[in-house]
Order: structure tokens, then sequence, then C-alpha cells
């Protein structure tokens, strides 16, 4: 049930946000209900060349999960450079959820930014996560400047609407088999995930579903088990759809069974 | 204050380190329970750098209930009722209304009302909210009802001046001869005694309600800055607290005296006192924009950014051990429960002194006994 992120064999394939949570301290159970092993950070208004977030970074690098830092905050290739140079030397890491946004209103990413921002940080070592849309030609071409992580989103962030458009996102799991894809944003409910999953992504982010929820603990938890159930149910191979019924057990000790049809 | 008079605290000689709200409010109770008392801290008489200074004075616990658990609440609600009564013992003069307030949001954000509505009707009574039409928005506010089909009224939602409460703990506290130490860089903090421009003193007691200034000596404790803006807009008719819901931003307008309203607040996980960004700038003005468009020729008076002390788990404490009583983590909520916590802080103080303890009642939970290993 492994997921493998640049080389990095991660036991859960729910990967979570730090933000909008009621406190630090619900924030903290909450990522360790969710059982993920990666957790997700920005640091863009936190002045973080004067480091003014640490002491609230510090809370949740004391989980001990693995970090990955995000640019979200930034609206182009530069901002985004810059942004994760600092958050690699702060952090010591050189994963980059890299964000890049185009429309400020639904946090649409901004395609053309993005793919610019990813070649550059690639080639500047960076292991790149891009959020991006469900565009099967953007993902492509994402995996082609080396991105082997692609992550589309469901449906704009924090709406909570789920899986918007399926059909892309069974056409780009479909034809890129090669690469790691997991869903980002978007994410409602746990059968949400547990749907992306079973369509064959390799794991979900999200991070509103869970902090905006009445209790983001129980919540994180029943995330947790839809993921694996989506998982699991994607491995164990689903049954294929028919279009009439087939009883499971025979019907030949009804009377005049043949008769009912 | 509120502690009534069967304790005498005549022999006590007690220090305060930090006069914001709480130190003030401290400082003044227990002067008049006859306690020595002391108040230090390391900025003026205005209370510059203090949280207080740099805040609304909002007493809206509903409103606040979708980010704030329950015990919070419960210390708002309380809180309001005891604010007349404090009020009423200061010379000066503070604003505080209790018209109840408004919760509304845009067409294209009203799943986040409906959260909120949902929230409500989950976790209170009927009673405490009504949904209001527009029709009946427009009586109570007539500018949001051309602007907005539906809204939340919370009736028994308040406010107070802030800035107003804290020159009137001023001129109490110098009419009531408390000893105030001004300038007084504190640079340890322990029982029985603490260090202050390099100097050590002992007290019977220390108090420290420094706020951020504790960042060192308490664990846990963290700097949450907010960003706010105070504006004199003499078209704006709105008269009580209005709050915007938004997916990614909470605005609130506070109307204040004399046409003046406070616009806030951004809530950033940062140790930051610098300037208020220019993001945030443009998300306050035009988040307040849109709700009136009044404010376009409204005048800025001031650019307020500072930082809440919060414990990780953003509820305020009372840490109490021998000779040594810190209170802190008022966060975002220091005026809306500032009554229950002083209540709660000057029974701690009692229990400092006769060595007895009643800790069962309400809010017993805000005081944590600090043991140390020998």
């Amino acid at each position: 049930m492994a997921l493998t992120i640049y080389g990095q064999q991660l036991s859960s394939r729910l990967l979570i946000g730090s933000a909008l949570y009621p406190s630090p301290d619900v924030m903290s159970k909450a990522i360790l209900a969710s059982g993920s092993d990666v957790v997700t950070l920005s640091l863009k208004r936190q002045n973080p060349s004067a480091q003014a977030g640490a002491e609230f970074w510090q809370q949740i690098q004391r989980l001990g999960l693995t970090l990955l830092p995000n640019t979200a905050g930034c609206k182009n290739a530069e901002e985004a450079y810059t942004l994760a140079q600092m958050s690699r030397e702060i952090f010591q890491t050189d994963w980059i959820k890299l964000e890049v946004i185009g429309d400020d209103y639904n946090l649409q990413p901004d395609a053309i930014e993005l793919l610019k921002s990813a070649e550059q940080l690639v080639n500047a070592g960076f292991k790149v996560l891009p959020y991006c849309t469900d565009d099967l030609v953007l993902c492509q071409r994402l995996y082609d400047v080396g991105c082997e992580v692609i992550m589309p989103w469901a449906s704009p962030i924090g709406t909570g609407k789920g899986l918007m458009n399926p059909y892309n996102l069974e056409t780009i799991r479909l034809r890129l088999p090669e690469a790691t894809l997991i869903i980002d944003a978007g994410i409602g409910k746990p059968s949400d995930a547990c749907l992306a999953m079973e369509m064959g992504f390799d794991g979900v982010l999200l991070n509103s579903a869970v902090a905006l929820a009445d209790n983001p603990i129980v919540m994180a938890k029943a995330f947790a088990q839809a993921v694996n159930a989506g998982a699991e149910a994607y491995m164990a191979g689903i049954m294929p759809e028919r279009q009439t019924a087939q009883p499971s057990t025979p019907t030949l000790d009804t009377p005049f069974w043949h008769q009912t049809e | 204050m509120l502690c009534k008079s069967e304790c005498n605290l005549s022999a006590a000689n007690i220090a305060i380190m930090g006069s914001g709200l709480m130190g003030r409010l401290l400082a003044l109770s227990l002067k008049r329970l006859g306690a020595r008392v002391k108040l230090y801290d390391q900025s003026d008489q205005k209370g510059r750098g203090s949280a207080a200074r740099a805040a609304a004075g909002l007493l809206t616990p509903l409103s606040e209930s979708l980010v704030a658990d329950k015990s919070i609440i419960a210390m708002g609600v309380k809180s309001l009722r005891l604010w007349p009564e404090i009020l009423a013992q200061l010379q000066g003069y503070t604003f505080f209304q209790q018209q109840g307030s408004l919760v509304i949001a845009h067409q294209q954000d009203r799943a986040q009302l409906a959260h909120f509505e949902q929230h409500l009707t989950r976790h209170y009574s009927e009673n405490d909210y009504q949904k209001l039409t527009r029709q009946q928005l427009a009586v109570l506010e007539p500018s949001l009802a051309k602007r907005f089909s539906c809204a939340l009224f919370l009736p028994e939602e308040g406010q107070i001046g802030n800035r107003k409460l804290m020159s009137a703990l001023t001129k109490q506290l110098i009419i009531e001869q408390v000893d105030w130490q001004l300038s007084a860089k504190i640079t340890q903090v322990a029982p029985y005694y603490f260090v202050v421009n390099g100097e050590k003193k002992q007290a019977d007691l220390v108090i420290d309600c420094r706020g951020t200034g504790a960042i060192n000596s308490l664990e846990g404790l963290r700097a949450v800055r907010g960003e706010l803006f105070q504006l004199f807009a003499p078209e704006v008719t709105l008269t009580r607290p209005v709050r915007l819901m938004h997916p990614r931003y909470q605005l609130y307008i506070a109307p204040k005296p004399k046409k003046h309203f406070v616009v806030g607040a951004t809530e950033i996980e940062a140790h930051d006192n610098s300037e208020m960004t220019v993001r945030s700038a443009l998300e306050l003005l035009s988040a307040a924009y849109s709700v009136d468009s009044a404010f376009a020729e409204a005048r800025i008076l001031e650019q307020v950014s500072a930082c809440r002390p919060a414990l990780m788990n953003n509820h305020p404490a009372i840490f109490k051990q021998q000779g040594l009583i810190q209170i802190n983590g008022l966060y975002r909520h220091g005026f809306l429960i500032a009554p229950v916590v002083l209540a709660k802080a000057l029974q701690a103080v009692k229990q400092s002194f006769e060595r007895v303890n009643h800790n069962n009642d309400e809010f017993s939970y805000l005081i944590k006994e600090v043991y140390h290993n020998a």
C-alpha cells in the first residue's frame, strides 16, 4: 500500500495541509489522526526572510513528518522561485509544492507561469509537486519537464465540490500511467477522496475538508479510512458495471421463478 | 474589582509585569483589595505595543464560534454581563453597547453563511440568532440592505471602546495612585522575584501579564500577527458590528463613536510587528468597500499591526505556582473574555495567600497549577 514520491516511501496515501485549523493543537491532533506522512505548509505571508513564522512552523516540525513547503500566494515564476529557495533554506528540503495562481478569486493555477516555474525549479534541483488544473496536456507537459509527481485539482481550492470532471481525471490517469498522480484541492467529503482513489490516483492532498469540519480530528480519521478504502478497492480490481441484474444466489428454489421475468 | 471584600491582601507586596489590558485591570483590583501593588511595563501609559491597542473591542462571542470553541464562547457570554459592572467603577468614559451584531456574505459566498448558520443551528438555541430578510435587515442597517439580501443577526452581542477603556484605566490608575513604572525593561520573571532594568527585585507574588513579551518564559506561547485599519467615515451609517464571511478571510467592521470605524483583521501565524502589508491593506479595504461603498471617501487614520499572544490551543490560561502567577494566551479574545479571566486571576491570587483550594466552580479550567519537581 506504500506510495513512493521522489524515491521516498510513504505509508499513507493521504497528504494533509496545515492551514485553517481552529488552533495549532487541533491541527497537530488532526494531522496525526489523518495518518499522513506528509504535511504541507505555506510561508509566503509570514515574512519568511525574517523567519517570523518560526513559532508556528516548529509546532508542525515537532510532528516529525515530511514537510512539503508550498508557494501559495505566488503569482508568477519569479516569486515562486524566490520563495522556493527560501523554503529550501529554512526547512532543509528540496521538495516544493508549486502553486502559481492566475486567478485570485478561485485560486486557479496560471498554466503558463506554472510550467515555466516548474522547469526552472527542476533545473535548480528541486523536487517539484505542481498543483494544476485537470488539463491533460498541461499535466503531460509538467511531466515532460521533470515533475515526477503531478497534482491536478478535483475542483477549485476550498470549494469542497469534489470530482468536478471525472472524465478529465480518468483520462489523465489513463494517459500518464508512469506519473505519480495526486488529487490536490476541491475534495469535500471522504467519499470524494475514495472515488479518486478508486479511479487509480496515487494519493489525495487536502486541507479545508478536514480543517473546516466541525470536528477536524474525527474528520481526519474518516479521510484516512476513505483513502485507504479507495486504494484497496482499486488494487483489488473493481468489477465492471452491468446493465442487467445478475443474482449472486440461484433462484431455482423460488416457485415459478422463470415466470416472473 | 470583581473580588468581594472577604479577602484582605493588605500585607501583600504584589508586582505585576505588563500593563496591557489584564495588567491594568488586575493592578486596580488588587490595589482596591488593599495589596501594595507595583505595575511595570516596557512601554508608556498609552500602551503602545500592547495587543489591546490593536483591537476592535468586539464583544461578539457567537460570531467567533466557528473558530473558537465552546469554552471561549461561554466566557464571552459571561463577560458581556460583567463589563458594565467594571465600567461603572471607572471615572473615565468608555463606549459600550449591546445592540447585536450582523453576519453577512456576498451572493457568491453564500455557502460560507450557510456553513455558519448550520453551525449555529447545531450548537446553539434558536433564540441566540435570527435569520433576516432584506426587509428586516433594512430596519436595522439600511445601507446593508442595498447590497445584501439576507443576514444573520446575533441580538445579544455588543462592543466596547478598547482604546477608550485603556485611557480610562490609565486615568483610574493615576487617581488611585497605583505605583506604575514605565520604560521598565523586564528581563527575568520568577517565583518571588523579577529583574527590571538590570535590578533584581523581590515580591510576595509576581504576576506576569506580559503577553507576547513572555514568549521566552512560557512554553508553547506564540505570537499571531493581526492587522487592522482605523478609519474616519462620515458617510457610513452602520451602527453595530458587521462581519463579512468570505472563503479566505473574515472581515469585521466595528463602528465607534463619532463616525470612526475599525476594519480588521488579518490573522497571520507570524511573530512580526512590522507595518501592514499591501496585500492585507488591499484585502481589508476592498472588503470594507464591498460591504458599503460609502467607505470610498473614508480617511485612513491609522494602520495598525500587532501580535496577539496565543497558546497552542488558542485558549487563555492562568499558570499558578507559589510566588508566581502567569496569565497569558488571551489571543484575539482579550476584550471578549477579560472580565472572566480577571475574576479567575483574582481567585488565583487569593488562593496564593490563603493557601486554600476551592477550584471547582465555573471556568475553573482556566487555572492550571504548576508543580516543580524538587
